[in-house]
């Protein structure tokens, strides 16, 4: 098997792992899809290459009560910014809260998902975030 | 398969994963995915090597999430603990296969028909009752059967498999000289049909 198939595996099974919500993957197809940017996006605003994505992906989710340590080790081991990671983890759980919360009825409002990341986390792009919290009625 | 790693490498991961590391995953798909495909495609030739990757992927994806799920106090080592389930995710995807072109070679067959024809309604109706009566018989006969090795050996034989390897890679007698293959084969085969015969008068 060339090194091209063994990578075709790895996204391969990278890409079945994100219908499971054990895994990284799970989370960072949500958040992606969420903020409707590419895997390349992805893997720049985490900092780390795009060929990078899918051993990142194949990693297991932070558990709740361990949830600083699990991020700090997974970064450490990619080299990413642990806040980047933290900040893409709770945005998702903020979503998936809200969704069981309302039945999932959200799951098509990208509106609540903003919300989520306004109140717990400083957004990654000021200018827009702050473009909609000085919006009248935000 | 390549001695790619060691056996202490594999296990050390395990333990890893079971004390909740959750980097393990990766290093261990690194170490394993490849080589699970390689046997799978060896035990499979004919499959189509996308559901080898979805065979290997499924089963390394539900051990990782359960690792647990394999006890290293059983002697079985990790990798024939995960190619049991890679093959038995196998042979669920090629049973559901030659159900399928089963299911549309009879669609075709009634859609050849003057009837269906002139009653489409009434061939739908036609068509939908023999699959249910033939996966009906599939699934009777499946559940006629006790030992998890028969059911694999009946899922071949349900899909036209003939070729003497193939059975024998589920009894694990491949390593076995070609003429003793082909006896235990026969006589696993004819053990399931006397269970059919004797439990549920199939033949």
């Amino acid at each position: 098997m060339t090194p091209s198939q063994h990578e075709r595996l790895l996204a391969y099974t990278a890409e079945r792992a994100k219908a499971r919500p054990e895994y990284l993957a799970s989370v960072l197809s949500c958040y992606a899809e969420r903020e409707k940017i590419s895997e390349e996006e992805l893997a720049h605003r985490l900092g780390i290459a795009a060929s990078d994505l899918s051993h990142l992906s194949l990693c297991l989710r932070p558990r709740a009560d361990q949830f600083i340590d699990d991020v700090r080790q997974i970064s450490t081991k990619f080299h990413l910014d642990p806040t980047a990671l933290a900040t893409v983890l709770r945005l998702v759980e903020s979503f998936e809260a809200l969704v069981v919360k309302d039945g999932g009825e959200a799951s098509d409002d990208s509106g609540l998902l903003m919300a989520a990341r306004a109140r717990k986390h400083p957004p990654a792009h000021q200018d827009d975030e702050r473009r909609n919290h000085d919006h009248p009625g935000s | 398969m390549p001695p790619r790693f060691e056996s202490s490498q594999l296990l050390a991961l395990h333990r890893r994963l079971c004390d909740g590391d959750r980097t393990a995953s990766d290093e261990l798909a690194v170490l394993l995915l490849e080589p699970l495909v390689e046997r799978i495609s060896r035990q499979f030739p004919r499959a189509d090597e996308h559901w080898h990757f979805q065979a290997v992927a499924d089963a390394f994806l539900d051990y990782c999430a359960r690792p647990q799920q394999f006890d290293e106090g059983r002697g079985v080592p990790l990798v024939p603990f995960l190619l049991m389930t890679c093959r038995r995710n196998m042979l669920n995807l090629l049973r559901g296969e030659a159900r399928r072109r089963t299911h549309e070679g009879q669609a075709a067959q009634m859609s050849a028909t003057s009837i269906v024809e002139l009653d489409p309604v009434a061939g739908n109706l036609l068509q939908q009752e023999e699959s249910a009566q033939l996966h009906q018989w599939e699934e009777d006969c499946m559940n006629l059967l006790q030992d998890s090795q028969d059911r694999q050996i009946l899922a071949l034989r349900l899909q036209g498999e003939r070729r003497t390897v193939a059975f024998a890679a589920i009894l694990g007698i491949s390593h076995l000289p070609i003429e003793v293959q082909r006896r235990e084969v026969k006589r696993a085969k004819d053990r399931i049909d006397k269970i059919l015969r004797r439990k549920g008068g199939h033949s």
